[in-house]
């Protein structure tokens, strides 16, 4: 890969582990990093004027090639609403997929975004892209036992 | 003179010449031929056995009666002796003018026998030893040649064309599954065409084979023929005499009456009302009434007393600048409303907008990060 630094083949079971005994600090540090290469060299096929669906199509692809799944886009009223499909990891991997998306995105188009899982089902897993100060809204709606459904409808009525 | 006869004659004729050759003769002043030129050129050499055949081929003499009579007129002309060529007038025999004449009496006769006779006048002449010796059996070996000359002694299978002429063929003998045919004595009772035209040549006075074709003869062809009758009027028949009109009959007007009304026929007894109503139909048409028609959805009656509240349609805001004609008015229909609920709202529809897809990925970013809860 261009200008990717070497790279080491570990298993997802393993990385699960890993993840599993780390904090919620060290993974998201470790998933930052990872998703910034991955922004950096999207930035730098598409520019700042990119399409949907070639945002999609690049950074999709970078995904795939870390093993973390299928990427895709969902629009529900105003929320922006990512997808990742078959990842190895499984629900113990969401908050690294989180972190790793976060950091593609400061990355690739300098901003600052929170990512947060707000329903996985049938190995799909939906991750909205908020502000910093929605998403926390965001977690205590989850937390306090909403739906995925109430919480777009919350966000779309806001 | 038959054919037994002449054979008895030539017969005798061969034992006279034989018994003559057998005497001695005085030297000629013609120079004697080689033997070799007697000979055959097929003969074989001197090296060769001797044969039967090449023995009697030096006993017989090679030439036939009438050459031997030649070679002694010949000898005569060089002034030799020939004694034994006297011969007298009986003993001469024209064999083939009288042969002719028999076979023309035989064709006549039976067809078959002059097919060998054919035969006969076409095989060359008897040789003088030939008459001599005794016919061979059927069954001795014979050369190819005879066996080919027998064959053709076959009456001719296929047909023979209408250029050679008419011809007489025998009719085959024996043939399994020929049929008869039935009118035998008809067939025996015609007689043969001597005239020697080809087949196709029809005789003077009759139709050629030509223009007879395959004629079919219909049933009736001897009646008189038949006569058309044309369906149109004959020109020539005289007109048939008017009939005196019965009494009891009424005469029609002629086309000399132009036409009229007899002033004593009365007007009909509706007649009057028939011109007012006439008049005022054509009043309406030229004055239409204003008030609109009722309509057929709903009961005149309920129509024009209990549902008061009658709404006609009103026009667009758009479409409301044209003037409307009395005609149109009353074209237009009156449609009946149902009662108003009041200000009860029965249902809500809202329109939903459709999802507008930003053109980048940072302007969807952007309105998402705008949310804030």
């Amino acid at each position: 890969m261009p200008g990717a630094d070497p790279r080491l083949l570990v298993p997802a079971d393993a990385l699960a582990r890993l993840c599993a005994g780390a904090d919620a600090d060290t993974v998201r540090d470790f998933g930052r990093g990872l998703g910034t290469e991955m922004g950096r060299r999207v930035m730098g096929r598409l520019g700042d004027g990119s399409s949907v669906s070639a945002m999609v199509e690049h950074l999709g692809g970078e995904l795939a090639l870390a093993g973390f799944g299928s990427l895709g886009v969902e629009v529900w009223g105003r929320a922006l609403v990512l997808t990742i499909t078959d990842s190895p990891l499984g629900s113990d991997g969401d908050a690294l997929l989180a972190s790793v998306l976060e950091g593609a995105i400061q990355r690739a188009v300098a901003r600052d975004a929170a990512v947060v899982r707000i329903e996985r089902s049938n190995g799909k897993t939906r991750l909205a892209v908020l502000r910093p100060s929605t998403a926390e809204s965001v977690r205590r709606w989850l937390g306090e036992g909403a739906s995925w459904g109430d919480v777009l409808a919350r966000l779309s009525s806001a | 003179m038959n054919v037994q006869q002449q054979i008895a004659r030539l017969e005798s004729l061969l034992a006279r010449i034989q018994r003559n050759a057998g005497r001695p003769r005085p030297a000629s002043a013609a120079t004697p031929e080689p033997a070799v030129e007697a000979r055959p050129p097929s003969e074989p050499p001197d090296s060769a056995p001797p044969t039967d055949r090449a023995e009697n081929f030096d006993e017989k003499p090679t030439a036939p009666p009438l050459a031997a009579a030649a070679t002694a007129e010949a000898r005569e002309d060089t002034g030799a002796e020939v004694e034994e060529l006297d011969m007298g007038d009986d003993e001469l025999v024209e064999i083939a003018v009288e042969t002719v004449e028999e076979e023309e009496l035989v064709a006549i006769e039976s067809p078959l026998v002059s097919t060998e006779v054919t035969f006969e006048e076409e095989r060359p002449a008897p040789l003088a030893n030939e008459l001599a010796e005794e016919p061979a059996p059927e069954s001795a070996p014979r050369p190819a040649a005879q066996v080919g000359e027998e064959a053709d002694l076959e009456p001719p299978v296929k047909t023979p064309p209408p250029e050679s002429g008419r011809q007489v063929v025998a009719a085959p003998v024996g043939i399994s599954g020929e049929m008869e045919l039935p009118e035998v004595a008809a067939i025996a009772s015609l007689e043969p065409d001597l005239s020697g035209r080809a087949i196709s040549e029809a005789p003077e006075g009759a139709p050629s084979a030509s223009q007879l074709g395959e004629t079919v003869e219909l049933e009736g062809a001897d009646g008189p023929p038949a006569r058309i009758e044309l369906l149109s009027a004959p020109m020539n028949v005289p007109p048939q005499e008017e009939i005196a009109p019965d009494d009891l009959e009424m005469s029609l007007p002629q086309k000399e009456y132009g036409g009229g009304y007899d002033a004593e026929l009365a007007p009909p007894s509706r007649a009057s009302e028939d011109l007012a109503r006439h008049r005022q139909q054509v009043a309406i048409a030229e004055h239409p009434p204003t008030e609109p028609p009722v309509s057929l959805a709903s009961p005149v009656s309920v129509a024009s007393q209990s549902l008061s509240p009658v709404d006609q349609i009103a026009p667009e805001p758009g479409l409301s600048s044209a003037p409307v004609g009395p005609g149109e008015r009353a074209a237009s229909p009156i449609l009946v409303g149902r009662p108003s609920l009041g200000e009860v709202t029965v249902t809500e529809m809202r329109r939903s907008a459709p999802p507008e897809l930003p053109d980048t990925f940072l302007a969807l970013l952007d309105t998402s990060l705008s949310i804030e809860a």
